[in-house]
């Protein structure tokens, strides 16, 4: 080949078609559910109602995860609560193989009839498939219905939970499907759920059942496998599998410094690492946090809708989010200020800090490898500057941010004040975003390795 | 209605919260997204990962598109973000964890564009990709990198000379004359 040509080459790069538009309808899907939430009045509703049950986690693809998507959007905690937006559920799988338990009860009020017509309990999910009769024509947002599990009954106290379930027309029939996932309560085989529906289609009303499911076979395997990182200070147990009939799910155990909390993202591979399922949003519900008086432990279960897991020798790789709490800074700081995590990488280093009536200007590096267009947005989302040492509401002053030195990471952000002070070195405060950008630098730990008999 | 005012109406329609618009957008440019996450993030699940989460972002923020006519260079934007978190976490666990299997790349194609390109300075690659692959003004690519046009033009210059280099001296032939 004599001639190269760039836009040809580009071309020939090929495109995985399916799976393309899947992951185009999944991230269409993500944003309605994120629109879902904006809708004020229900978000405090279901926010408010739910309490305790924020441990737990709703998941399906027809199901609007409100609390989870809720949660997400607050920072730290949220990164959390982004579980199983792109993730095909339990309920495929089952559905697939015929494996429900087909129920028929229907509850009808106000001219709609909500019906249960089958439901399943794999591994450590439970879920249920409705139908809807009689549902008024209204925007595609409010084809949903607000349900209640547990409501009431004391042998799930704390566990409770309000979430809403969308419907989708299918050969023109409205269906929808509710999917729980169990945290730490522990369940019998055979029990029944009581459920009930109170707004739906934007239509009040009581649609209430009580749905009788019983475990399908599931494989239990116990491990206890533990990986110690003595630089990050953490370490994670593998401490169990459950091998349903339409999912997969391991439950583990993180221990860090008390100080800050570990987040850990799975990625599942084979014995010679090559990928199997990359958790690259973290479908993971805390089940419970404790704190020692020198360590945060968090016991997660992740669990891999869809996917039953064969026979075989496998590893499953551990990415690490620390979260940390730091202060703003203030202006009359001795320079350098180094700000560093003990148990993380990233090193910011302000060097110097000049003020007038009118602006600071904050010169810094840090050893991040952030580049050059994304960069600058990062520090100028996680940077800013704030008068007394309070939260910021609103009111902080974001920076125009300069790269120094590339290659070298080197920076200046620049605040313009809203009036001159002659004051402004012991008024004003500088959060860096240190802590904004270790949530965002994950730390691979080494992996566990297991076998599935 | 032209290809490119039909463009421009489905644009204005997605502002406007029309999901089916949005759709037709995305799928529209779903190849481009596609292939230039693959350059920057070089396998098929980590790109895949990027436009998804493009997607995403596209569409709880597309009422922030002033003008229909900048649509495409703010969902690249968006893109290329996106595959720089990705490299970004990429690098770091590289770089700084030793104890970390090899991890066996996706790939199939063995591409010499996408090697050229990954071992070009990323100044250069960001220029060559938003200028060669998705049509985006030297103008708009200064003020989204936050460069002067005069840097624009250097950098394309010498990115190409780079790409010439890496690909053991092979010309390539510019598809796009000027802007």
């Amino acid at each position: 080949m004599s001639k190269h040509d760039l836009q040809n080459d580009y071309n020939q790069i090929p495109v995985p078609q399916a799976a393309l538009q899947e992951r185009i309808r999944q991230g269409m899907e993500q944003g309605k559910r994120e629109q879902q939430i904006k809708r004020p009045k229900r978000l405090r509703r279901l926010v408010v109602s739910t309490g305790l049950a924020a441990s737990l986690l709703i998941t399906s693809t027809f199901v609007i995860p409100s609390l989870a998507t809720a949660m997400a959007k607050v920072p730290l905690l949220g990164q959390m609560y982004r579980p199983f937006l792109e993730q095909e559920n339990t309920g495929t799988a089952i559905s697939q193989k015929q494996l429900a338990t087909k129920i028929d009860q229907v509850a009808s009020d106000n001219g709609i009839d909500i019906q249960v017509i089958d439901a399943y309990y794999d591994g450590a999910t439970i879920g249920l498939n409705l139908t809807a009769t009689g549902v008024p024509d209204v925007k595609p947002e409010a084809r949903s219905g607000l349900y209640e599990l547990f409501k009431g009954d004391k042998r799930f106290a704390g566990t409770e939970t309000m979430e809403l379930v969308q419907f989708k027309q299918v050969k023109g029939v409205w269906q929808g499907r509710i999917e729980y996932t169990l945290g730490e309560t522990k369940l019998q085989d055979a029990i029944r759920i009581p459920i009930v529906l109170t707004d739906v289609f934007g239509v009040k009303g009581n649609w209430a059942f009580n749905v009788p499911v019983k475990r399908l076979p599931a494989v239990e395997q116990v491990y206890g496998t533990t990986i110690k990182n003595p630089i990050y200070q953490t370490e994670v147990t593998l401490d169990k599998l459950i091998q349903g009939k339409g999912s997969t799910s391991f439950d583990y155990t993180t221990r860090s410094p008390k100080k800050e909390w570990a987040r850990v993202e799975m990625t599942l591979l084979d014995s010679s690492g090559k990928e199997i399922i990359h958790n690259w949003t973290w479908s993971t519900q805390s089940v419970k946090r404790t704190r020692t008086e020198t360590e945060a432990i968090e016991q997660s279960r992740l669990i891999l809708g869809n996917y039953v897991i064969p026979k075989g020798n496998y590893l499953l790789q551990p990415s690490l989010r620390i979260d940390l709490e730091t202060q703003p800074i203030p202006l009359t700081e001795p320079l350098p200020y180094r700000q560093q995590s003990e148990t993380h990488p990233l090193e910011m280093i302000i060097t110097s800090i000049e003020t007038t009536p009118e602006q600071v200007v904050v010169e810094f590096s840090r050893n991040s490898r952030s580049l050059q267009v994304y960069v600058k947005p990062e520090i100028r989302d996680s940077m800013y500057l704030l008068k007394g040492t309070e939260p910021p509401d609103g009111r902080e002053i974001k920076p125009k941010v300069t790269i120094l030195d590339a290659d070298k990471q080197t920076f200046r952000a620049t605040f313009q004040l809203p009036e001159p002070s002659e004051h402004t070195r012991e008024e004003y405060y500088l959060e860096t975003g240190y802590s904004n950008t270790v949530i965002n630098t994950s730390l691979a730990l080494q992996p566990i390795p297991f076998t599935v008999k | 209605m032209d290809l490119r005012t039909e463009h421009t109406e489905l644009v204005r329609r997605a502002i406007k919260q029309d999901e089916e618009a949005f759709e037709q957008l995305i799928l529209l440019h779903s190849e481009q997204l596609y292939r230039t996450a693959y350059v920057y993030v070089k396998n098929e699940q980590d790109a895949l990962d990027v436009v998804q989460e493009t997607v995403y972002k596209a569409f709880i923020s597309i009422g922030q598109v002033k003008e229909p006519k900048y649509f495409v260079t703010w969902l690249t934007k968006i893109l290329i973000r996106n595959c720089y978190r990705v490299l970004n976490q990429q690098t770091v666990v590289a770089d700084l964890i030793e104890q970390i299997p090899v991890k066996e790349s996706s790939r199939e194609e063995h591409l010499d564009l996408i090697d050229a390109l990954s071992h070009l300075r990323k100044e250069y690659r960001d220029v060559l990709v938003l200028f060669y692959f998705h049509d985006v003004p030297m103008k708009e690519i200064a003020s989204f990198i936050g460069i002067t046009l005069n840097t624009v033009k250097t950098y394309l210059k010498r990115g190409r000379a780079e790409l010439k280099k890496q690909l053991g001296g092979l010309d390539y032939v510019e598809a796009r004359s000027s802007k």
